[in-house]
């Protein structure tokens, strides 16, 4: 044979080894023709059976949508969502249904397993059951409409390009299970079962965690559950470090007379953003603010008469049972019952292909009982029952003065959300608004941060019905929860509602340290006590305020410490500190780090000791207020009895250990964001850049949340026509957008955009219908 | 007459290119037949795939989307491989039918 044919056959045989090596990818990357490179965010005209409406594109990517009638304004919503967060959208109807493992694999089943368990889906169709029919049900079905044009036409985001699959058409109940998720992930707290656990294993700790925590910053100033089960709960339960900021000033300490909001709720730092921002109007409605891709109605924002924003309670709207069981039977109220069982079907993707898996959903009376090792509790949560928030949203997105606005606040039953508004006409308000359960045992009403037995009967939720419509008689009635009309002003960061409330809402394990709430109330009274009149650039401030009051407490606590030689230099840095968390400070640096280490020097060893692991911990209020000689602080494991000091002198060593092995410099060098996309690819990840902030900073940014930090996910002020917002990111969740991570820059540095209702910067416009 | 025919075959290949990649299998084809010369059938294929990368870069230009298009590291190297290597490895076929 000739060389050349030699040479031939060996490129011909490199080609065909080419080629099969990358056959996957040739079909999405091969220049022009690979799918990921059919840009899907451009559109011009599109059909719209209900109407004519515009979208107008700002140079935020910000649809503002001008519609004939309100259905053509909801199909249009489901379009433009689909076109900028489609994948998003279908990953949380994934989640909340049990179909991760169906696209992502194995490591995904237990997440499916507990999201099937609990029937989130039968929730949401109960949910989904008292709307249908009515006018707002036909305004879901024709957002549902709007997503499935755009599904029809095939031009899907890149990541469903790359798992190889195209999504289901969206149905109204997928509207809702959104709705439950974050109802979910705001309130299903497993806290109940973990004090259970604490005072089986250590129940001397249970001194840690108080009915409340003994501070005066509260919003209105005046053997049965295995630890097994708990671990394997907890990554599915609310998220910890979620939490938020709201407050409203009313016209009397305002620079121009008129009402201020201001609202920062903190959620996961994802890729894209939790928050879609969004401008609707019709004849009747002009309403601009943020939703959640999946939700056609703005949830937090302002229309031309009333602004409104909103903080997790933190309530206890939870509740665990535990029964007297006979083989598929339970003992209820004297009668043995059967526990209602249902099979349903886990697709996973492995190696082999597609494998199905049976999964066993069963209930009792009381709700779904998850399961583990042989341990099992049923779960009582407000969310199963059909409940109504989204009408309240849509009665707020509509309302033209505080009156309409309350006939909302009355709809929305679940995640319980410190509500505030303000209006044009001056009036401000502050209203937690959800279900509260009061539980009895026998005749005796208790709180509800225990296990109950619920063969007997105890701590039962009258009126409130899982999987159906609730009556929710045997709740706080919506007059008695503690509210305020017209305050001079109230600040809400999840702290403790009230102080020597007639109801449970929830003990010390619910509502979160005070810090945030303490310092919000100090900025405003401190401007009041001036005389200064708080204006929007004041607003800015306390929202880009870095200053740590846990800091201010901790460092006045070294006072008198001995330190060794290689610590000195930093606590003297700590002592000329002006406790801001900025990104260029070497004390701010040394604090969060030795904070971290003097939680868990003072607690492990007796935590760990006996089996619990630093999720168990207690507030960083209840430290900071344990008295010097506490026998918390003595190590276990030495024979001397330690002090306060001399955790504080070994912890300030440990911290700078870790400081020079990191080779960190300042702040900046340890708390970096870290915002990454579902696929973790570099170049679908957002940049890294250092952040100012902390988690008990009122500019919020929580460095070592897991599986992914935290902070604040919306800054929002509002004055009506002088507003104010940003999200962490972009609108757009399509990687070739310009819009895709335009204003983390902005966010990172506490700027802001304009939230105003004039359309401007218009940079396309889509027209739909017509 | 020949170097008509080989432009048009080049451009109906660029053509279906566009739509799907065996286009640049046809292009490497179209190299393999129009040059009786292995060098210059490969050199030919391999300007085509250039040729193609360089418009998809302008393409992206267009979309302004070159810096992100650079951002995409192990995609980037691939897209670039993929035109470069198919049209001039299947070029090779003029080895055989010398």
């Amino acid at each position: 044979m000739k060389k050349t044919k030699i040479f031939s056959v060996i490129l011909l045989a490199v080609l065909v080894a080419f080629v099969l090596a990358v056959h996957g990818y040739l079909n999405l990357f091969a220049p022009f023709s690979g799918e990921v490179w059919k840009l899907n965010f451009k559109t011009y005209k599109v059909d719209n059976p209900y109407g004519k409406a515009t979208v107008y594109l700002d140079s935020y990517g910000v649809p503002h949508i001008k519609a004939d009638n309100e259905k053509a304004l909801f199909y249009t919503v489901g379009y433009v969502q689909a076109r900028d967060r489609l994948f998003q959208m279908d990953l949380h109807r994934r989640l909340m249904k049990g179909q991760l493992s169906e696209v992502f694999g194995e490591d995904l089943v237990d997440s499916d397993i507990f999201h099937i368990k609990m029937d989130f889906l039968g929730a949401a169709e109960a949910s989904w059951k008292e709307i249908e029919g009515t006018e707002f049900g036909d305004l879901i079905e024709a957002y549902c409409d709007g997503i499935n044009a755009y599904i029809s036409e095939g031009n899907l985001p890149m990541e469903f390009k790359l798992l190889g699959y195209k999504p289901e058409s969206w149905k109204p109940v997928d509207v809702f299970l959104v709705d439950k998720e974050i109802s979910w992930e705001l309130t299903g707290n497993f806290w109940d079962l973990e004090r259970a656990v604490i005072a089986e294993k250590l129940p001397e700790a249970l001194e840690l965690y108080p009915s409340y925590l003994n501070h005066s910053y509260p919003i209105i100033r005046t053997d049965k559950v295995s630890k097994e089960l708990l671990d394997w709960l907890k990554p599915f339960g609310a998220k910890e470090g979620y939490g938020s900021n709201n407050w409203i000033i009313s016209g009397k300490y305002t620079a121009d007379g008129k009402p201020i909001l201001a609202n920062d709720p903190h959620l996961a730092l994802t890729v894209p953003p939790v928050w879609y921002e969004i401008h609707l109007i019709t004849k009747d409605m002009n309403v601009r603010g943020v939703t959640f891709p999946g939700v056609p109605i703005v949830v937090i924002g302002q229309n031309q008469y009333v602004a409104w924003g909103f903080t997790n309670v933190g309530a206890d709207v939870i509740d665990f049972y535990y029964y007297v069981t006979k083989g598929d039977k339970y003992l209820y109220k004297g009668e043995w019952m059967d526990f209602e069982k249902e099979e349903r079907t886990l697709k996973v993707k492995t190696k082999k292909g597609l494998e199905e898996r049976k999964v066993v959903v069963k209930k009792t009376i009381h709700g779904p009982i998850i399961e583990k090792n042989g341990k099992e509790v049923a779960v009582a949560w407000t969310g199963f029952s059909a409940t109504r928030e989204f009408l309240a949203l849509y009665t707020y997105n509509h309302a033209k003065n505080l009156q309409e606005f309350l006939e909302g606040v009355k709809y929305f039953d679940v995640p319980a959300q410190n509500l505030v508004y303000i209006d044009r006409d001056g009036n401000i308000m502050y209203y937690p608004a959800g279900r509260f359960p009061i539980r009895h045992i026998g005749d005796k009403v208790v709180p509800g941060n225990i296990l109950f037995n619920g063969s007997a009967g105890e701590g039962e939720w009258k009126g409130f019905k899982p999987y159906g419509p609730s009556t929710w008689e045997g709740f706080i009635p919506f007059d008695e929860i503690p509210h305020l009309i017209n305050p001079d002003y109230v600040a809400t960061a999840n702290q403790r509602v009230v102080l020597g409330y007639q109801h449970y809402l929830g003990d010390s394990g619910y509502f979160s340290d005070p810090y945030r709430g303490m310092r919000i109330y100090e900025l405003i009274d401190d401007a009041i006590a001036k005389g200064k009149k708080i204006d929007i650039d004041y607003v800015m401030k306390m929202q880009r305020d870095i200053y740590s009051k846990p800091a201010e407490f901790f460092v006045a606590q070294m006072d008198g410490v001995k330190f060794s030689e290689k610590a000195k230099p930093w606590v003297e840095e700590l002592k000329k500190w002006d406790f801001q968390m900025r990104k260029d400070s070497r004390a701010a640096l040394v604090f969060a780090i030795w904070l971290k280490y003097y939680i868990n020097e003072t607690f492990g060893d007796e935590f760990y000791s006996a089996g619990l692991n630093k999720n168990y911990y207690p507030k960083v209020w209840v430290l900071q207020n344990l008295p010097p000689d506490s026998k918390w602080f003595d190590d276990i494991r030495t024979e001397k009895k330690e002090t306060r000091a001399d955790i504080i002198t070994r912890t300030m060593d440990k911290a700078i250990e870790e400081i020079e092995k990191n080779n960190y410099k300042v702040y900046g060098d340890y708390n970096r964001l870290r915002m990454n996309h579902p696929f973790n690819l570099a170049f679908l990840n957002y940049p890294s850049p250092p952040a100012d902030g902390s988690k008990f900073t009122v500019f919020n940014f929580r460095v070592e949340g897991k599986p992914f930090q935290s902070g604040s996910s919306w800054r929002m002020i509002s004055m009506f026509d002088k507003s104010y917002c940003v999200i962490p990111g972009g609108n757009s969740g399509n990687y070739f957008s310009k819009h895709y991570s335009d204003q983390l820059e902005m966010w990172v540095n506490g700027e802001y955009k304009s939230m105003d209702f004039e359309i401007k910067d218009v940079e396309e416009v889509i027209e739909v219908g017509g | 007459m020949k170097a008509i025919q080989t432009i048009i075959g080049f451009g109906i290949t660029f053509a279906i290119t566009y739509f799907h990649w065996t286009g640049l299998i046809a292009a490497g084809l179209v190299a393999a037949f129009a040059f009786k010369d292995l060098k210059k059938s490969l050199a030919a294929g391999f300007l085509f795939g250039l040729i193609v990368w360089i418009l998809f870069l302008a393409y992206t230009v267009y979309n302004g989307i070159l810096e992100k298009y650079i951002a995409m590291g192990m995609v980037f190297y691939l897209s670039i491989l993929i035109p470069l290597l198919i049209p001039t490895l299947t070029a090779s076929v003029r080895g055989l039918v010398e």
